[in-house]
């Protein structure tokens, strides 16, 4: 039997009814001893309400003597077809998902009672409901036990519920921001302003002392002073940190609890990436000219193909769009554009101004993308808070920056019509020196080298890489300004041609060439390696350069 | 050559149109077209069967090309009228290989037999291992010390992947003429069309060797050298082709010298 004192003291402390997914199996209530004594939960009794009925309770489990809960101990009743962890019992919750109640009931007294969602009835709820949870949150009580019979102030939404265990740690802390400025590295070697924002989640205090940005190695990075946080109390902090090393550094927040060399409170903050990531940004049109629309060139950087689908892109102030699934080959450059029907209207036009174009004669639908979704309309005019009209994010499927391009400096703004070009894929220091307008007659170079970058040297002239829908292979090149012409032929080691590819003498412009394995004849060719001979000539057919790559035809292909 | 050698060599061209060298392309020996002995024997002024023993060493890159070095090793030794010879080469580097081990032991003096073992394989870019081997007759007939014609018949197979086979031979034939070496041979291409190669080399000075080698059908045109002291023999060649650009290859040879 409870006593009289125990009755005070066994409350509600967390009560899962709506799950993520279905909910059989998954509702939960636990209780709590607020008390100093066990107590046995003979005769303790679970019900439920239904909000839209009112005060008509039905039981959901009933304590028998064996039923006992210690002092600031938990004890969990879950429904039948529960897979968590062990629970004290097990009964047909049947919880519904608001506006309904709970309650602890023993002899007809209620001990307890926790009201949610906009309910009618007073004897529901105590003081005034809870809103109810959202996104397969549990409500819980913080901390464990508190009870000021108000359910709106006593209760909180649990995004991660912790059943059978305390509702919040003693020491915790939530991650509101993380800016870092640059956003993103090209390389190894410049300063990062990392700046990031927290609120302390436990039920302590943060103590005062020296807070360090370590990676996921434990090493430290950057440490930085930070007073005393209460608990709910939001904070800030800036650190100075420099990369050594390419690729992406996972970062943590390492706050000591104790003395030095004793517990440190450690949370993930974020993702930062410093180095050539394998999709680069490499030109954005933030103001096109009338009738055209939008743009965003990237460029498959890595000496290895790049599946389009496995990034996505945002703006400064937006959420990421996936790009859509493509396999660039090494050296491809696509173009990412808000319309379709615009770029191609603006680029046909261009083909019959008279200007120098430095770009594909070819057709855009070989090289331009219409982005799925809303377009990430970018701004062109810097905001209040910042010094930047806006910015475009290359990020991967984890969510972390891999490049960005910044539009729009104060006082470096880009003329309409023009875009904004990369200088080159190594790293140059801030935004305003790797990015700059494009210098091109016609404004932009959207398929193509850009204006900005060396004419030479040219890492991979001539790609290689699986053909369309996995056989054959697929030859990929750009023809730069002041070239006419291409040729490409296939050879065998003894050095006779066994395939001629063919060419055209459009000029400028990416190509992409598919080879089916088959020789002249159109006989297939056993697995072999042979060699893959580019030449490409000026308009006056002199010969400006040749590439030879090595490929294994027949059996799949090697670049 | 004589009425009475193209007597014998007519007869032989024409058994070559149905039996095939089983031989991959751009083995070690297509920069020169000539065996060691025939190498030897036009630089020095001896006759090709008096060369004997030897072991050789050798590199070289096809087309200029870093993906497609080539590595030589070889070995024969001789007792009596039988010899036995060994081979190894590779093409290629890291990202794709083509090995090629030979083994072939034979006996007779005008003329001779002897059985070829071959092993060639392939590996790399990630794809299965592939190898071939076969076993195959060899027939070697010598006119006097002026001629040698060399007849390999069509190999046993004794296990094969899908190996490829760029050319097979189908005759060679060398020859001397004074200081003068010729060679001729009729390869059967992939297309089973013949192609025909040839190669002179001459000495210009005692243990100095120059030659000239074409391969009408891929238009490829190269110079070899041979430079003979003592023991040591360095021959190299270098052939151009008209779009894949040059292929240099480099032998050291150094062979038993008599007394």
């Amino acid at each position: 039997m409870l006593t009289p004192a125990a009755r005070a003291t066994v409350r509600l402390n967390e009560v899962m009814y709506d799950p993520a997914g279905a909910d059989g199996g998954r509702e939960f209530v636990e209780l709590y001893n607020a008390g100093a004594e066990p107590v046995c939960l003979d005769d303790l009794r679970l019900q439920f309400a239904n909000g839209a009925v009112g005060d008509v309770w039905q039981g959901r489990w009933t304590g028998s003597p064996f039923d006992t809960l210690a002092p600031g101990g938990f004890f969990l009743v879950v429904d039948q077809g529960w897979q968590g962890v062990t629970p004290n019992a097990v009964a047909s919750l049947g919880l519904q998902n608001g506006p309904d109640a709970v309650r602890l009931s023993l002899d007809g007294d209620v001990l307890d009672l926790l009201g949610y969602g906009a309910l009618a009835t007073v004897a529901l709820y105590e003081g005034l409901p809870h809103p109810g949870a959202t996104g397969g949150g549990s409500l819980a009580r913080r901390p464990d036990g508190h009870d000021t019979d108000r359910n709106d102030a006593d209760w909180n939404i649990l995004a991660e519920p912790t059943p059978g265990a305390p509702n919040y740690p003693a020491f915790g802390l939530e991650i509101t921001s993380f800016r870092a400025e640059p956003a993103s590295q090209t390389g190894p070697g410049g300063v990062v302003d990392l700046t990031l924002g927290f609120v302390a989640s436990g039920l302590s205090a943060l103590p005062a002392g020296e807070v360090f940005l370590v990676d996921g190695a434990g090493a430290e990075l950057a440490a930085v002073w930070c007073e005393r946080l209460a608990p709910d109390a939001a904070g800030e902090a800036d650190f100075v940190w420099s990369p050594t090393r390419r690729g992406v550094t996972a970062l943590y927040l390492s706050w000591p609890l104790a003395e030095p060399g004793g517990d440190s409170l450690v949370v993930s903050v974020g993702r930062y990436m410093s180095g050539l990531p394998s999709l680069a940004l490499t030109e954005v049109m933030a103001a096109p000219s009338a009738g055209s629309c939008e743009w965003i060139e990237v460029l498959a950087a890595d000496v290895a193909p790049v599946e389009l689908g496995d990034f996505a892109l945002c703006d400064a102030d937006g959420e990421p769009r996936s790009l859509p699934p493509r396999l660039l080959a090494p050296g491809e450059r696509v173009v990412l554009v808000q319309s379709s029907a615009s770029f191609a209207t603006w680029w046909e036009g261009l083909q019959g101004s008279g200007d120098v174009w430095p770009c594909p004669v070819v057709a855009p639908h070989h090289y331009a993308l219409e982005l799925p979704g809303a377009w990430p309309t970018l701004n062109n005019t810097p905001p209040a808070d910042r010094d930047f009209a806006d910015r475009v994010h290359l990020l991967d499927g984890a969510g972390t920056v891999l490049d960005h391009a910044t539009v729009g400096w104060a006082g470096a703004e880009v003329p309409s019509g023009r875009s904004l070009e990369r200088s080159g894929l190594i790293p140059a220091g801030h935004d305003l020196m790797l990015w700059r307008a494009c210098t091109a007659a016609v404004g932009s170079t959207p398929g193509c080298e850009n204006a900005l970058e060396a004419s030479a040297p040219v890492d991979r002239p001539l790609a290689v890489t699986g053909g369309e829908g996995g056989s054959g292979v697929l030859f990929v090149f750009q023809l730069y300004a002041r070239e006419g012409a291409w040729h490409l032929e296939i050879y065998d080691l003894t050095g006779r041609r066994v395939r001629d590819l063919g060419g055209d003498a459009l000029g400028a412009g990416p190509r992409r060439v598919s080879w089916d394995g088959l020789d002249d004849q159109g006989r297939e060719i056993s697995p072999e390696a042979m060699i893959a001979l580019l030449t490409v000539t000026g308009a006056d057919g002199a010969r400006l350069r040749r590439h030879k790559v090595l490929i294994v035809a027949g059996n799949g292909i090697g670049p | 050559m004589t009425p009475v050698q193209c007597t014998v060599a007519l007869p032989a061209i024409l058994a070559c149109l149905w039996v095939a060298e089983p031989v991959g392309g751009q083995v070690f020996e297509d920069g020169w077209l000539f065996p060691v002995e025939w190498t030897v024997a036009s630089t020095e002024g001896v006759a090709p069967r008096s060369v004997g023993s030897w072991a050789a060493c050798g590199t070289g890159r096809l087309f200029e090309m870093p993906e497609l070095k080539q590595n030589y090793l070889g070995l024969k030794t001789t007792r009596g009228g039988g010899f036995v010879e060994a081979e190894w080469q590779i093409l290629g580097g890291h990202m794709w290989r083509e090995r090629l081990v030979q083994l072939e032991a034979g006996w007779g003096r005008s003329l001779g037999v002897s059985l070829v073992w071959t092993h060639r394989g392939t590996d790399g870019w990630g794809g299965a291992a592939t190898s071939c081997q076969e076993l195959a007759p060899t027939l070697r007939a010598y006119l006097g010390d002026d001629l040698q014609i060399t007849i390999r018949s069509d190999p046993f197979i004794l296990t094969r992947d899908a190996v490829a086979r760029r050319r097979s031979r189908w005759l060679s034939l060398h020859g001397r003429a004074g200081a003068t070496a010729w060679a001729l041979t009729v390869d059967r291409r992939r297309d089973d069309a013949p192609t025909v190669r040839v190669a002179m080399l001459a000495r210009c000075a005692p243990g100095l060797a120059l030659g000239i080698l074409g391969e009408p059908d891929t238009g490829t045109l190269g110079v070899t050298t041979a430079w003979a002291r003592g023991g040591l023999v360095l021959r190299t060649s270098h052939l151009a082709h008209p779009a894949l650009g040059l292929t240099h290859r480099w032998m050291l040879l150094l062979r038993r010298v008599a007394g």
